[in-house]
């Protein structure tokens, strides 16, 4: 509203600020001198104009009435009215000549009337004479003159030095006043418009060159007295004026390095996001900024001469107020205090407020605050957050542990599931191939059967043979007949009869073993490969055993001597087929281990009510390290595709199946020694 | 004319030498008498100033026709300046080209210059007014040149008498052009008159067109008539002048027939379509071996006394019965 009342105040001054400006003065005098001068010029032109077609038309008239003066004499002499009437009718066709006409030296008109008046012009200029009908010439001249400026000559007519007449012109002046008229307006018009041209060029280049500095000074001088600081003035100056815009520039620059504005500060007051309240020594409201207002929901005046206390919540009882712990102590620094709002809210705040002093007295107190509702409702939720965080940690912490056991027994299931598959994958491959060699081993069984029969038979026969040889051999030495003998000795040499009669024997003898040990292994075969049955029996371990080192005997016979130390031991209850194929696995270990020749012994004996199966070799042997994972699934100490690393890892499996125990003890260079311990019962 | 034929000439059956150079020599002078036969053709040229005058033209042809002088015997050069004087010099140089027996012009205009050309033509004038003041005779009774004709000028006592019985005439306005002698002798005729009339004539020179108009408002002011003289100006104004002047109550006067038919309310003038007849007696002498200068000048004795009805009607004129019953020809 103020600042309206303001700009209108200065809106109705710019009128009579303009109007006793320098522009508007050094414009009207300018314009003024230049109009006079214009005015003047004007003048004396026209003056001179005037006196120069005066003499131009007193020539003019001088010079047609001599000439009318010649022409007519002539006519005169004849009294020819007619040709003197064509003379001046010729006369006053001129625009200026308005009558002409001839008298003789008795003063009596000689010309006509219709022929000396220019009654044409007198009719374009609408001059009415009313005149009687008979009026003579002489009296339409003066009632011409009356009428309009008119300037008469008279030239005599002579002829010779005799004077017959004198002809008289009337020349109106209305042309040159017209022409004067139109020559003043021109020349009037031109200087003004000279005039205004020169104002105007002067203008311009004196408020461009002077008055827009100046202007531009005054207009920076005000903005500098409303405190605006920064007001320089930037305009193009020449010489003094420059000289006056760059002190004013520095002035303007020094006055800032040396003052700060009530408006600046206000300014600053006023954009501040923190409320700001001034206080007086006595405790009421002196001021408060635009963001204390906003906060607290007064107006800019509402509060002023109010006492602080209004602000602020009633205070237990006996609790020291904020005004004497402020007399007190002078100063409170960003203390969390509750602003009580217009509207009864209350607000909690960031306080500080200190002394505002001059010199030794006391003016007051500034209080800034800092609304911190916000800050408040964050940290409050902050803390709800942190506790319900705590406790969903505690149940996470929870949790993870129950899914951390979950995970490790199920990592350990899926390795023992893994395991399990692959030993089943291996042991469905075992038991394949075990079906595979009991089935063979059923079909070759049949066809050794027969062969071992035939053997025994040929056996028999060639006993036979050799008996009958025997019986024919002694004929023939009984015959004596040297030639027969030799001859039957020289067929039984190149026939190698001897030879072939003596090995016969031992290829029956050699042939009848093979097939027991095909019969043998083929049984044995059987019993390794046999399927087990769902439900445990009772099987002699050395049996096994012996079964076992028959399959693998192939292996084992070119590099191992094999030892055997059977003990007595009884039978035991378990799945024989399982034990064939853990003995298996440690002699083939066993076998593996001797890189050239080696021994293997393989031992049984009871101990402490459990069959106790020892195979040991005296092959390269294994560290620590390799030891202590060999009955992990898939570890093998063998080339890639050699071994599965599933044969010592099943043979646990078996061993733990049967509640039995196997123990190794190995140490490189010194072999390895495989400790079976099974319970009898 | 037709030859004359020798009877002799086929007198003998055959022809001998001797004859047949005659025949030859006969046919000869035959020829040259055919030739000769042929330019004795008249040949007239004749000049018309402007269209007003075209009856005098038209009595000039029928008093040469009717006295034997017809086409193609006489062959006639008709021209027509349509009031413009310097025509009239483009149609003189026609003329000296045309090798003419006889000129009869019509109108000043035209005969001033004519006759001061043409020394050795014959020269036959109508329509001039004053031919003496004009300066192309010597004398009325003999041009004193090879010039005779017929003159229009009336009587003008007779014209302000008649005028007088329509109008008591205290101020007459003559409009006239200087330089035209024609018109310039009507005014010094009137202004001869005027104290036997115990009148004031009152000149008003009109030098162009359009100066009428500026001029009558005064005239008409300070006379009580107007005198129209036949000058070119005039003529071409003479509409106007009339109006004005009936508007105004006043008489419109002149001595030129062809004015009266175009509006000017009193006429005394001689018969235009006479005056060409008696031109034309005038000529039929000169072709039949007169010489100009025997013949004098002259005019009809009788005048014509027209009056415009129209014209008074428009005016409120009020025409005496004497007046009326005097008028040889009324244009209503």
């Amino acid at each position: 509203m103020n600042k309206t009342a303001a700009s209108l105040t200065m809106s109705s001054k710019s009128g009579s600020r303009w109007n006793t400006s320098i522009s508007f003065r050094f414009l009207c005098i300018v314009s003024g001198i230049l109009l006079v001068s214009s005015v003047v010029a004007t003048g004396i032109i026209c003056i001179n104009q005037n006196t120069v077609l005066e003499r131009f038309l007193k020539n003019k008239a001088r010079d047609l009435g001599a000439y009318v003066a010649k022409l007519s004499s002539e006519a005169m002499l004849l009294n020819n009215t007619v040709q003197l009437d064509a003379i001046v009718r010729e006369a006053i066709k001129d625009d200026d000549i308005v009558y002409a006409f001839i008298r003789d030296t008795k003063g009596q008109i000689l010309t006509s009337q219709f022929a000396s008046i220019d009654y044409i012009s007198l009719q374009k200029k609408s001059i009415e004479l009313a005149l009687p009908p008979d009026a003579g010439i002489l009296e339409i001249a003066e009632a011409i003159k009356t009428r309009e400026e008119i300037l008469e000559v008279s030239t005599p007519v002579d002829v010779g030095d005799q004077r017959i007449g004198t002809v008289t012109v009337g020349i109106s002046e209305a042309h040159i006043d017209a022409q004067l008229r139109r020559t003043t307006l021109f020349v009037l018009a031109l200087n003004i418009a000279a005039a205004f041209a020169a104002g105007a060029v002067l203008f311009a280049a004196s408020r461009k060159m002077i008055l827009s500095p100046i202007k531009e000074l005054a207009k920076a001088t005000g903005c500098l007295a409303r405190g605006e600081l920064d007001t320089r003035v930037q305009v193009k100056a020449h010489g003094e004026v420059k000289m006056l815009v760059e002190a004013f520039n520095q002035m303007a620059h020094d006055l800032k390095m040396s003052t700060v504005s009530k408006e600046y500060v206000d300014n600053i007051i006023g954009s501040m996001n923190e409320t700001l309240i001034v206080v007086s020594s006595e405790g009421s409201v002196v001021r408060m900024n635009r963001a204390a207002c906003r906060l607290l929901g007064y107006g800019e005046e509402e509060l002023i001469d109010q006492p602080i206390d209004v602000i602020f919540p009633e205070e237990p009882a006996g609790k020291v107020s904020l005004l004497d712990y402020l007399r007190t102590h002078g100063n409170l620094a960003e203390t969390e205090k509750t602003y009580r709002a217009n509207d009864g809210r209350n607000i909690p705040v960031l306080f500080s407020a200190s002394e505002i002093r001059t010199g030794a007295s006391m003016l007051g107190y500034v209080c800034v605050a800092y609304d911190i509702t916000k800050r408040k409702k964050a940290e409050r939720m902050l803390l709800q957050a942190q506790a319900e965080l705590l406790t969903n940690h505690e149940v996470l912490k929870s949790l993870y542990a129950q899914r951390s056991a979950q995970a490790e027994e199920l990592e350990k299931a899926y390795a023992e599931l893994k395991t399990t598959q692959a030993q089943m994958i291996q042991n469905e491959k075992l038991a394949s191939i075990g079906q595979l060699a009991a089935g063979v081993a059923h079909e070759i069984n049949n066809p050794i059967a027969f062969i071992n029969s035939n053997l025994g038979t040929l056996g028999k026969y060639f006993a036979r043979i050799l008996s009958y040889l025997d019986i024919q051999n002694q004929a023939f030495a009984s015959l004596e007949n040297p030639e027969i003998e030799a001859e039957l000795a020289q067929a039984r040499k190149r026939l190698k009869l001897d030879r072939i009669l003596e090995d016969t024997g031992r290829v029956v003898e050699e042939s009848q073993d093979g097939v027991e040990r095909i019969t043998k292994i083929i049984n044995g075969l059987k019993m390794f490969s046999r399927k087990d049955e769902e439900e445990q029996k009772e099987a002699d371990i050395n049996a096994g055993l012996e079964s076992t080192i028959s399959v693998i005997w192939n292996e084992l016979k070119y590099k191992v001597t094999l030892n055997r130390v059977t003990g007595d031991i009884p039978k035991i209850k378990c799945y024989p087929g399982q034990l064939n194929q853990v003995f298996m696995n440690l002699l083939v270990n066993a076998s593996h281990a001797i890189e050239d020749k080696g021994e293997i012994t393989v031992a049984t004996w009871q101990e402490n009510g459990n069959v106790v199966v020892s195979i040991a070799d005296t092959g390269s042997g294994m560290p620590e390290s390799v030891m202590k994972h060999i009955f992990e699934p898939f570890f093998t100490t063998k080339e890639a595709g050699k071994g599965t690393g599933l044969g010592l890892s099943i043979s646990y499996d078996i061993v733990k199946k049967h509640n039995g125990e196997i123990t190794v003890e190995s140490a490189p260079g010194k072999g390895t020694t495989f400790r079976v311990s099974l319970p009898v019962g | 004319m037709r030859p004359t034929v020798q009877p002799g000439c086929t007198r003998r059956g055959t022809m001998r030498p001797a004859s047949v150079k005659r025949s030859f020599f006969l046919s000869f002078v035959l020829f040259f008498l055919l030739c000769g036969s042929a330019r004795a053709e008249k040949r007239i040229g004749i000049l018309l100033f402007s269209d007003d005058m075209q009856d005098a033209v038209t009595g000039v042809l029928e008093q040469l026709r009717s006295c034997g002088f017809k086409e193609p015997a006489v062959k006639y050069l008709l021209e027509n300046a349509k009031g413009n004087k310097a025509k009239v010099a483009e149609l003189a140089h026609k003329f000296a080209k045309a090798r003419l027996d006889l000129i009869v012009t019509v109108g000043t205009s035209a005969t001033v210059p004519i006759v001061h050309q043409f020394k050795d033509i014959p020269v036959v004038f109508s329509m001039v007014y004053d031919p003496v003041e004009a300066k192309i005779a010597e004398s009325w009774q003999s041009s004193g040149n090879n010039s005779t004709g017929t003159t229009a000028r009336v009587s003008m006592p007779i014209l302000l008498g008649r005028l007088n019985e329509l109008v008591r005439v205290k101020r007459l306005a003559v409009l006239y052009t200087p330089g035209e002698k024609n018109s310039e002798s009507q005014l010094m005729d009137l202004q001869r008159m005027q104290k036997s009339f115990g009148l004031k004539v009152v000149p008003v020179p009109l030098t162009g067109k359009g100066e009428a108009a500026f001029l009558l408002p005064e005239v008409l002011r300070t006379s009580d008539a107007i005198y129209l003289t036949g000058s070119n100006v005039v003529n071409t104004e003479v509409a106007g002048i009339v109006e004005s002047a009936g508007r105004a109550h006043k008489v419109t006067v002149t001595h030129f027939q062809a004015l009266a038919q175009r509006g000017v309310l009193l006429s005394v003038s001689a018969n235009t379509r006479e005056l060409g007849r008696l031109a034309g007696e005038k000529a039929v002498k000169i072709l039949r071996g007169a010489k100009p200068s025997s013949i004098p000048i002259e005019g009809l004795k009788k005048y014509d006394l027209i009056l415009n009805m129209r014209t008074a009607k428009a005016g409120n004129f009020l025409i005496p019965p004497s007046l009326l019953g005097a008028a040889t020809r009324i244009i209503q």
